[in-house]
């Protein structure tokens, strides 16, 4: 991923540590590798202009957990900087949990401090990592459902406290990775063990079949598949599912936390922000990727989903 | 006197257990009134470090012996004993705290004495356990210099503020968090972290040595665990503490920095505010009963200092977190 970077960048990386160029910001990426087979790569940077990094999905089945610190110059005001989800990283400071299965962005704006670590394990590490504890279970199949959905949540004083203690790192490099390891794996803790209240703040109900709950799946990919065309209706999404209509609703519910039309909908504008902020497309295509016809509806809607309007966001 | 052999604490766990006749349930045990009040538990983390824990007042003595094996563990102990009132003064010190490092080559003890709280956090580890995480310089240094020199020496380190956070995590009669496995072994080895860097910086500063007898340390560990013992009083003066430890005040003051790295008053309101920090993250009291609990009458008080040490408001750390409920 590092020699990714440097190509990208046009730099050489030097031991673990690539430093960015001066056109693009000031500031290093680091590689590092645990003894307990996590990989991660910490970063403190400054951008010199806007930057947008973009990873695609790939077959192989790894997560990433993102702590990224980001520290927006001033005369950026606060209401700019609308909320993302799901498959746009947030620009903001957050912590993001992402599956390589996914496409991912990250967008910094000129100016910006980013100062984070972000960190790789397959899903065997997961495995392995909650083989012992007696909500495992319940954690894996909660992240089964809720991969393509978004997982982040605030960076909050306790997670930038192990950042910093991270990234500040000042001990004898013959201590650092202890110091790191044992850091890190207080994040994961704290993620996983935060995720797992989430998880029963929602009355996440494992009530549902195994095979009920492989049937939304289902239909949810079936949902976000093509925003082209119109979603199905609940009818023909009930008799996909073997469901009644009304066990559908419900049951979509209470796994994705989104009724099935709100669901689809946040998706689609979360795509439609992907897609402008990747630059390659006008506000007119993305419309019409995403199946509206009339422009100045798919405005409204992407204004009612992030207080902006689509130009608004191309202009910056 | 019940004795065990292997370097996992299981052992141990089923023979207090079976000493105190007290029912145990998946390693967790309440101690039987008849013996004692107070709890014990023990737990194989995945690493392969087995640690136990015990936080007990007996009413009657119980000891244990673990028999010198070559297993080829360390045993890192942090221990914190207090003398109950009306109990007999059988012993010398009648507070005492430290951290002990032994090795499975020789026997040793684990006591339960009548009339003492005993907290205890003690883990077995050998080196593979750090071999991975540590440099082969460090690893060395360990190896070579400082274990067989407290092992030998029957050494007893002071417990600083930095493992109390973690010490208080632990001593508890169930841990119960989601990820219990990882939370407790998470913790553990932040425990031999700060061991380990801790001899480390000794090493660095090695040079200019600190001249200060084994009975000095021992006393100076007294007044440290009599500073930290209760903060809803006020603490004991200095002019207490130089009468308790039998030391001028000048002297106590210089040597208690030079071993604990702050002045008293410093060192006394870090505890404070790091208790405040941990009762507040329980989620169980509101700031109020927060800041009684650690002596502040005062409200605003307490919120200032708060905010010097941590360089935010209690009630931020609750709204923020978003984990705590808070009743003000």
């Amino acid at each position: 991923m590092l020699r990714f970077f440097a190509n990208a960048f046009q730099t050489k990386i030097q031991g673990n540590t690539l430093q960015l160029p001066e056109a693009v910001g000031t500031g290093y990426m680091k590689l590092i590798e645990l003894p307990n087979g996590l990989q991660g790569i910490l970063s403190d940077y400054t951008v010199h202009q806007d930057l947008l990094l973009t990873r695609t999905k790939i077959t192989d089945d790894f997560y990433t957990l993102r702590f990224d610190e980001v520290l927006i110059p001033e005369v950026q005001a606060e209401g700019n900087i609308p909320k993302l989800a799901m498959h746009v990283a947030p620009v903001r400071s957050a912590v993001f949990l992402g599956s390589t299965k996914f496409d991912w962005m990250f967008f910094s704006t000129k100016g910006t401090r980013v100062k984070g670590i972000n960190i790789l394990f397959s899903r065997q590490w997961l495995e392995k990592f909650l083989e012992a504890e007696n909500v495992g279970d319940m954690i894996k199949k909660y992240l089964s459902l809720k991969m393509s959905a978004f997982n982040y949540e605030p960076m909050d004083v306790e997670y930038k406290r192990f950042l910093a203690e991270i990234i500040g790192s000042q001990s004898d490099p013959a201590l650092e990775t202890l110091v790191i390891q044992n850091r890190i794996m207080l994040l994961l803790e704290r993620f996983f063990t935060r995720i797992y209240h989430k998880m029963s703040d929602m009355h996440f109900d494992v009530k549902l079949s195994n095979g009920d709950i492989n049937q939304l799946k289902e239909i949810e990919r079936e949902l976000v598949k093509d925003f082209s065309v119109e979603p199905p209706a609940i009818p023909q999404l009930a008799r996909m599912a073997a469901m009644s209509p009304s066990k559908l609703k419900n049951s979509f519910k209470e796994i994705y936390g989104l009724p099935v039309y709100q669901y689809y909908q946040k998706h689609r504008m979360n795509k439609a922000k992907a897609m402008l902020l990747s630059r390659k497309y006008s506000v007119k295509e993305v419309g019409m990727e995403l199946g509206y016809s009339n422009l100045s509806n798919f405005a409204k809607a992407f204004r009612k989903s992030f207080d902006q309007l689509p130009s608004d966001l191309l202009g910056r | 006197m019940r004795e065990f052999e292997k370097p996992d604490f299981l052992q141990l766990f089923s023979l207090v257990a079976e000493a105190t006749k007290s029912r145990a349930t998946d390693h967790h045990l309440t101690i039987n009134p008849a013996f004692g009040k107070g709890f014990a538990w023990a737990a194989v983390l995945p690493s392969g470090i087995s640690v136990f824990v015990v936080d007990s007042l007996m009413s009657q003595d119980a000891g244990f012996k673990r028999l010198a094996g070559d297993d080829n563990y360390f045993c890192l102990q942090f221990s914190e004993q207090s003398v109950e009132a009306g109990a007999h003064k059988r012993f010398s010190n009648d507070l005492q705290s430290f951290v002990k490092l032994t090795h499975t080559i020789n026997d040793e003890m684990f006591l339960l004495p009548a009339g003492v709280r005993v907290q205890t956090v003690a883990f077995f580890f050998n080196k593979d356990h750090f071999a991975a995480v540590i440099g082969k310089s460090v690893m060395d240094e360990m190896l070579t210099q400082h274990f067989p020199l407290l092992i030998q020496n029957n050494n007893l380190q002071p417990i600083a503020t930095e493992y109390r956070v973690m010490l208080g995590e632990l001593l508890v009669e169930k841990v119960e968090q989601p990820l219990r496995v990882n939370y407790i072994q998470n913790r553990v080895l932040l425990l031999l972290e700060k061991f380990i860097i801790k001899l480390h910086r000794k090493e660095d500063v090695s040079k200019k040595k600190v001249k200060r007898t084994d009975d000095e340390t021992m006393r100076l560990m007294k007044v440290e665990a009599l500073l930290v013992r209760n903060f809803e009083k006020a603490p004991p003066t200095i002019d207490e503490l130089s009468r308790i430890s039998a030391m001028s005040p000048t002297k106590l003051k210089n040597d208690f920095k030079s071993l604990y790295g702050l002045p008293i008053y410093e060192y006394y309101q870090k505890n404070r505010m790091i208790k405040a920090k941990a009762l507040l993250m329980l989620g169980k009291y509101s700031i109020k009963e927060v800041g009684i609990m650690v002596g502040y009458s005062n409200l605003s008080h307490f919120a200032n200092t708060f905010k010097k040490e941590y360089g935010h408001l209690p009630s931020e750390l609750a709204a923020r977190d978003g984990m705590l409920v808070y009743n003000t």
